[in-house]
Parts: structure tokens; C-alpha cells; sequence
């Protein structure tokens, strides 16, 4: 009866600082509980366009070419050709901006009309091909297209006939370029121990998922520096997902691969 | 899939994530604990405003003033004295009705003025402990519903994990922490209506001493009275 109303007194009071409590518990839990797990993408992008560039080059040039330096440096390449090389190198699967970009000097709309299926062929057509439309800068568009089809189609027949003899040796070597981008990645990582002397070689077998995932990483060959072999598992554990051609259908030869590491190449 | 396991688990994407029992869950276990903080603060006033006026009656009682002076201003203070003052009008009031009969001696309107105010105490208890075992309820149940939330959570990240091929613990990571987020409210409520709790009984328990010792103290004066009359 008399304490009926003594409690109303305090009511709204209370219902204010009840309510003023979960207000700070909830600001505290919006703003103190976000977990954020975006992955940098500058590693990678870092990555791509490196280090592969020197062995695929050295693969490839077989034009007049001075000698490539061999490191990661394919800025300074002082090429015949107008564009950059490493633009092409990135994405060997889709040429078509490396295509484009010598021709638009001359005219800016052109259709490409090769097929994609050659993909590793097209850098050195597309060398030949700027050298041979860059003196045949005629006033007539019409003609100079025809000219240019022409010579796209003896291009094209001609490596078709290499392409045949050459097609092993081109997955070969597309596997082997991608290998040395997994390896890249991975040695981007290794911490290579300070009290490890001389280059031992250390030899890995890694079984991957679909998706790039390490499964299993295996020794084969042990360098004979436990720490170095272990820094190497750890490093192929952290680059996790490895880089894959886009091409989910060429998997198959990257389900195991074999890497040979070096403290020093 | 991939896209799903680098997400940001900010707390409003993890509750609007959650399913839908465990949002039942997250919500009562809200409302239980924005009423027992309701309560908490509300009893504690109360609590604090009865040691108050407890204290105050009891010093101006025992600094000799008149019984009968003392009377009037609580019977005049109608409800907004303390809980002692109004034990001690219950019981006076009695008292002095009782001696005006005159075929009942002294020890008989005595016993009537400790029935009076044993009654008035008792009114007085009950209203400071009201509410009190709603806390203990919180406090004893909110973890174990907040548990329900997560296990049932769990259990729902668990089921969607097998329809992966591939099980990795970034799938299931985000439903476990979805549905911790039931067990963390449970607790939230339970810790303080707890501690308040416990802090509010002895309180009042300590609150019914004083006035059942005053009680006492109150009859001996009044037997005395009754005596000299």
C-alpha cells in the first residue's frame, strides 16, 4: 500500500539507467566486436608480375633479341617490339589486350579475329605480326586491313603446323611457367635460417585441392638443414591458396606437384 | 563458397545472421535482462531509501523525544516515513486504543500492539523483497537459455557444414560465433541480477533485523507504560 507508491518514485529513473546500460553494452559490442578477414591483394599482384617474368622470357625470346638479364627486372628489356613484354607475360591465357595495344598506333578499332585456343603461340605472333604491319602504314584503311588479315592468316596456318609438333612442349612449358610462379610465391615466404651455409637443395611433393589449397606437403629430399626444410614446409603452408591457370580442366597436372627449393637461384 | 569465408563478422552481421530461434532467444534473453536491470536499479532506490529513513527513525527515537510527539508526526507523515516509523505508528496506535478499553489490562493491549506491529512488519518485508526472486530467476535461468541458443546455433553450422565437400573451419567458424553471441546475453543478464541478488537479500535481511529488534526494544517500552499507568 505506502510502498506501492515509494516505488513509483524511482520507476522511470530506473527504467532510464536500465536502458542506458544496454545502450553502452551494445555500443560496446558494435563497435568493440569486428572481426575483419579481407586478405591483402597487393602479395599477390606483387607476385604475378615478378618474379615469373625472367624464366619465361628466357623460354621464349628465340626473336633477335639482346640477352634479357635474368632476375626479376623484364622493365629494362630494351625490345624491338613497341609494347612492354610483361604485359603479355602476366596473362598468357588472354592476349587479346596484348594484341590490341600494338595496333591501336595505327587504328584504333581492329576486331581480333584468332582464335583463343592458341594461347601459348600468340606472344610471338603478335611480335612478328607488329613488325610486319608497322611499314605497311598506307593511307587506304580498307586495304590495310585486308593486308593485315592476310598476313594474320599465313601467321596463323603457319603456326597451326608448328603448333601440332609444338603442342607437348607449349603444356610443358605453360606447366612449367605456372610452376615457377607456385614457386615464387612460396619462396616469397621462406625465412631462410641464418646459420644455414652453402645452397643445399630441398625437394617438396605437394598435393593440392581443386581451388589451389595445399593438402599435404611431403620431403622428399631433405636439404640436410632441418631448420631450412621446415622454414620451406611452413612457407608452402602459408602461401596457401597456390596460383592455377583459370582453367579448371588443366588441374590435373598441378594435383602433385614436385618443387626443388634453393636458399639461393 | 569462397566468397562466404572471407566476410567481415561485425556483431549487427552476426545477429541478423543468426537463425531464427536463435534470434528468439537473443531477444527474451534482452527483454529478461533489460527488466532485471529495471529491477535491479529500482530496488536498489527502495533498498537505499529504506536503510535511509531506517537510520534517521531510530536516531530521532532514541534521543529521548516524546512517544506521543513521535506519533503524531508519523500518523501526520501518512506513507512517506519509513518503514520503522510506520511499525512504530501500527503498534501505538494499537496501544493506545487498546488501553482506552477499560476491561482489558495492560499486558493485553501490549500483546495487541506487538500483533499490530508484527503485521505491519511483515506488510513491510514483503514489500521490500518483492521482485527480488524475479532477479534470482535471471540470474539462475539466462545462462541456460542463452546455452539453448548456442547449441542450437552450433548445431545449425554443423548441419550446413555438411553439405561442403571440402570442410574447412572458416565454414563453421562464423555459425559458432553467431551463436556464442546466445551464451555472452545469457551471461550478461545472469551476472548482474546475481550479484544483485545476493547483495539485496542480505540487505534486507539485515534491514529485518534492525526492525524486529526494535520491535523488542519497542514493547519493553510500552509495557513500561503500560505499568505506569
Amino acid at each position: 500500500m505506502y510502498g506501492a507508491r515509494e516505488q513509483e518514485e524511482g520507476k522511470w529513473l530506473a527504467l532510464l539507467l536500465a536502458v542506458a546500460v544496454h545502450i553502452v553494452l551494445l555500443a560496446m559490442l558494435i563497435w568493440g566486436v569486428s572481426w575483419h578477414n579481407t586478405q591483402p591483394a597487393g602479395v599477390e599482384a606483387e607476385l604475378w608480375s615478378d618474379l615469373p617474368v625472367a624464366p619465361h622470357t628466357a623460354v621464349k625470346q628465340v626473336a633477335p633479341k639482346p640477352a634479357h638479364t635474368q632476375p626479376p627486372q623484364p622493365k629494362p628489356e630494351p625490345a624491338p617490339e613497341p609494347k612492354p613484354v610483361p604485359q603479355e607475360r602476366v596473362q598468357p591465357a588472354k592476349p587479346d589486350i596484348a594484341l590490341k595495344q600494338p595496333k591501336k598506333e595505327e587504328e584504333p578499332r581492329q576486331p581480333v579475329k584468332e582464335p583463343p585456343r592458341e594461347a601459348e603461340k600468340k606472344p610471338e605472333a603478335v611480335k612478328k605480326e607488329v613488325k610486319k604491319t608497322e611499314p605497311a602504314t598506307d593511307n587506304d584503311p580498307v586495304l590495310k586491313e585486308l593486308m593485315r588479315q592476310q598476313a594474320q592468316l599465313a601467321q596463323m596456318q603457319k603456326q597451326q603446323a608448328v603448333a601440332a609438333a609444338q603442342a607437348a612442349s607449349a603444356g610443358n612449358k605453360q606447366k612449367a611457367d605456372y610452376i615457377d610462379k607456385i614457386r615464387a610465391k612460396i619462396r616469397h615466404n621462406v625465412v631462410v635460417p641464418p646459420d644455414l651455409s652453402g645452397n643445399p637443395e630441398a625437394v617438396f611433393e605437394v598435393t593440392l585441392l581443386p581451388g589451389g589449397s595445399v593438402l599435404n606437403v611431403r620431403l622428399i629430399k631433405s636439404s640436410g638443414h632441418s631448420g631450412y626444410d621446415s622454414a620451406v614446409e611452413r612457407a608452402i603452408r602459408k602461401a596457401d591458396p597456390l596460383p592455377l591457370p583459370p582453367d579448371p580442366a588443366l588441374f590435373g597436372d598441378y594435383r602433385d606437384l614436385k618443387l626443388t627449393f634453393r636458399p639461393v637461384e | 563458397m569462397s566468397a562466404s569465408v572471407t566476410q567481415d563478422l561485425s556483431f549487427i552481421s552476426m545477429v541478423s545472421h543468426a537463425s531464427v530461434i536463435v534470434q528468439l532467444v537473443m531477444l527474451g534473453l534482452l527483454a529478461a535482462s533489460m527488466f532485471s536491470w529495471w529491477l535491479i536499479f529500482l530496488k536498489g532506490f527502495a533498498i537505499r531509501k529504506a536503510v535511509r529513513q531506517t537510520q534517521q527513525f531510530e536516531q530521532e527515537f532514541w534521543s529521548g523525544s516524546d512517544l506521543n510527539a513521535l506519533y503524531q508526526r508519523a500518523s501526520s507523515a501518512h506513507g512517506n516515513g519509513g518503514a520503522m516509523e510506520r511499525v512504530f505508528e501500527a503498534g501505538f496506535r494499537e496501544f493506545l486504543k487498546l488501553k482506552r478499553q477499560p476491561k482489558l489490562d495492560s499486558t493485553d493491549a501490549m500483546h495487541g500492539a506487538q500483533r499490530a506491529m508484527r503485521a505491519t512488519y511483515q506488510r513491510e518485508m514483503d514489500q521490500l523483497e518483492g521482485h527480488l526472486s524475479f532477479l534470482a530467476t535471471v540470474g539462475s535461468v539466462s545462462p541456460y537459455v542463452g546455452l539453448f541458443g548456442t547449441v542450437w546455433g552450433i548445431m545449425n553450422a554443423f548441419r550446413g557444414l555438411s553439405n561442403v565437400v571440402q570442410a574447412t573451419l572458416a565454414h563453421v567458424a562464423p555459425g559458432i560465433a553467431e551463436a556464442l553471441i546466445a551464451t555472452a546475453m545469457g551471461l550478461f543478464a545472469a551476472i548482474p541480477a546475481v550479484v544483485a541478488y545476493n547483495r539485496y537479500t542480505h540487505d534486507v535481511d539485515r534491514l529485518a533485523i534492525r526492525f524486529e529488534s526494535f520491535m523488542e526494544e519497542f514493547s519493553n517500552i510500552l509495557q513500561r507504560q503500560g505499568a505506569a499507568v
